[in-house]
């Protein structure tokens, strides 16, 4: 089991891990090119809030030396598992991404799947990416991937819930449907989404409901490359992708839909 | 796109012609200017618009400007006030006075003209590096709110109409922005009307210019980047806080 940190204050994801995996059971493309990142790269490998290991344990199980960190005990738990029910082992830390160290230096640290816009302030953002940095190899990267803030999305923010994700339940039966109620603040950049998921049988009656909520703050492409120049970073590259549910397939530049996949290296 | 036509700064009777009586942001420099312990520095003074009345309300300023046009036109604004204006050609993000001031005002959007990171980081280095200990680097630029930023490209806007100096006929600012919110740039396609007694389209003037806007969080890192640790962000020139209804974010910055 990962050992608890006891200095940090208790503050679970907004979902637990049973009910994440249920949701994101249908992503697979952005787990494909993280593992082959992770492949690639010269030494280990840190994933920052590795959460119950929906990206981890494929790339552990791809033989990659790795280190997962999360704030969240029962996704640590839950990822560790899976893990055992594979044979696998991989060392997993209770830890913030803002403020963590570990005795390892690494290849390769990656926070996939807009786990960074969980930093709500520039303190946070900029704590973050400097711990990270901290732990790099001269001539590593930091890989992460946030969404564009879509002008015209965030026309949408007024709280009418919308449907996000409609999937096969993976047990086999059924289905899963997420909708999201977000709302904003444009000038805190700052989206709070309340979310609820729905798990229908193959007649369609709603058998179960849950409900959630958290906030993200987006960042725009320019304000990214200051914050990677302030935290120290000299060289980055963000490339446009497709959303993770769209293949996560490069574009030629970036636009204002899908993600921006950061690399930014350590000299 | 870009290159095909002038810049909008190539001639300053043209500029004067529309932009000549705009005022809404003079009250608010010139009182700026008046409060700082020390002499003001213009970045991007023009014909001279705010600096001319900053003058006459007593404040030791000066500026800089890069279209030779403008400033050829604010000598002439001068002259015909009656007023002495110390104005230089140079450029905001390389610049180099003798003197140390109280206040650098870069007023109505010149800033959004820097278009990398690295420009505008340039400028507001400079900016700090010429003010005075507990002095003030003061600008205001375009607040990229979400309907901007949602906008239709390609539409042309009425920016503004104001009657003609000597014939009193319609003069009309027309914008046809095209927006690239990667980039945070926009293209603007500016022309200026003249228009005749029967309210038709007499002469036409046009112009073409690229801005980038800059959102809050991303102004706050510019300024610490230039070495800034203390500044306020307003919402319009009353210093109402920052909203998602703001056309305009007025930037105070201290060098402590």
């Amino acid at each position: 089991m990962p050992e608890r940190d006891p200095a940090l204050a208790p503050r679970p994801y907004f979902a637990p891990p049973d009910l994440y995996a249920l949701m994101w059971a249908a992503q697979t493309a952005d787990v494909a090119f993280y593992a082959e990142r992770a492949r690639a790269s010269q030494g280990p490998v840190l994933e920052v809030a590795c959460g119950n290991g929906r990206v981890l344990v494929p790339t552990r199980a791809a033989g990659v030396d790795l280190d997962g960190l999360d704030y969240d005990l029962a996704m640590l738990d839950d990822a560790r598992r899976k893990l055992d029910a594979l044979g696998l082992k991989a060392r997993l830390v209770h830890a913030d991404m803002r403020d963590f160290t570990l005795p390892r230096r690494y290849d390769l640290v990656t926070i996939p799947f807009n786990t960074f816009l969980h930093n709500l302030t520039q303190a946070d953002q900029l704590a973050t990416l400097r711990c990270c940095r901290e732990h790099l190899e001269g001539g590593g990267a930091l890989v992460f991937d946030v969404f564009f803030p879509d002008p015209a999305r965030l026309r949408e923010h007024d709280g009418t819930p919308r449907v996000v994700l409609e999937h096969r339940h993976p047990a086999g039966e059924g289905r899963v449907r997420v909708l999201d109620a977000v709302t904003s603040d444009a000038v805190e950049q700052r989206m709070h989404v309340r979310r609820r998921v729905e798990i229908a049988d193959d007649a369609g009656r709603v058998t179960a409901t849950h409900a959630m909520e958290w906030d993200l703050r987006w960042v725009w492409k320019a304000e990214m490359e200051l914050l990677l120049a302030a935290a120290g970073f000299q060289r980055w590259e963000a490339e446009g992708r497709t959303g993770a549910r769209e293949g996560f397939a490069r574009k030629d530049r970036p636009d204002a839909s899908g993600a921006l996949l950061w690399t930014a290296w350590k000299d | 796109m870009s290159g095909a036509l002038p810049s909008p700064y190539v001639s300053g009777d043209l500029y004067d012609l529309a932009l000549g009586t705009y005022a809404e942001d003079i009250a608010f420099y010139v009182e700026r200017a008046r409060a700082g312990d020390g002499p003001a520095l213009e970045l991007g003074c023009g014909t001279g618009r705010v600096l001319l009345p900053t003058l006459e309300a007593g404040v030791d300023i000066e500026g800089i400007e890069l279209a030779p046009a403008m400033l050829e036109r604010l000598a002439r604004n001068a002259a015909e006030r009656g007023l002495k204006a110390r104005a230089a050609r140079g450029d905001m993000r390389r610049f180099a006075l003798p003197r140390r001031f109280a206040l650098v005002t870069i007023p109505f959007n010149a800033f959004v003209h820097n278009l990398t990171p690295e420009d505008q980081i340039a400028t507001l280095s400079c900016c700090r590096e010429h003010l005075l200990p507990g002095g003030q680097l003061v600008f205001d630029v375009m607040y990229p709110n979400v309907g901007m930023l949602a906008d239709d490209d390609g539409v042309p806007v009425l920016e503004l109409e104001v009657p003609h100096p000597e014939t009193g006929l319609p003069v009309q600012l027309w914008d046809t922005p095209t927006q690239d919110p990667v980039a945070q740039t926009q293209h603007s396609l500016i022309e200026i009307r003249e228009l005749d007694a029967a309210g038709a389209v007499g002469a036409r003037h046009r112009f073409e210019t690229t801005l980038r806007w800059v959102h809050r969080a991303e102004m706050e890192l510019l300024l610490r980047l230039a070495g800034f640790a203390r500044w306020s962000l307003a919402g319009d020139f009353d210093g109402e806080p920052l909203t998602d209804d703001s056309v305009v974010m007025v930037v105070t910055a201290w060098r402590d």
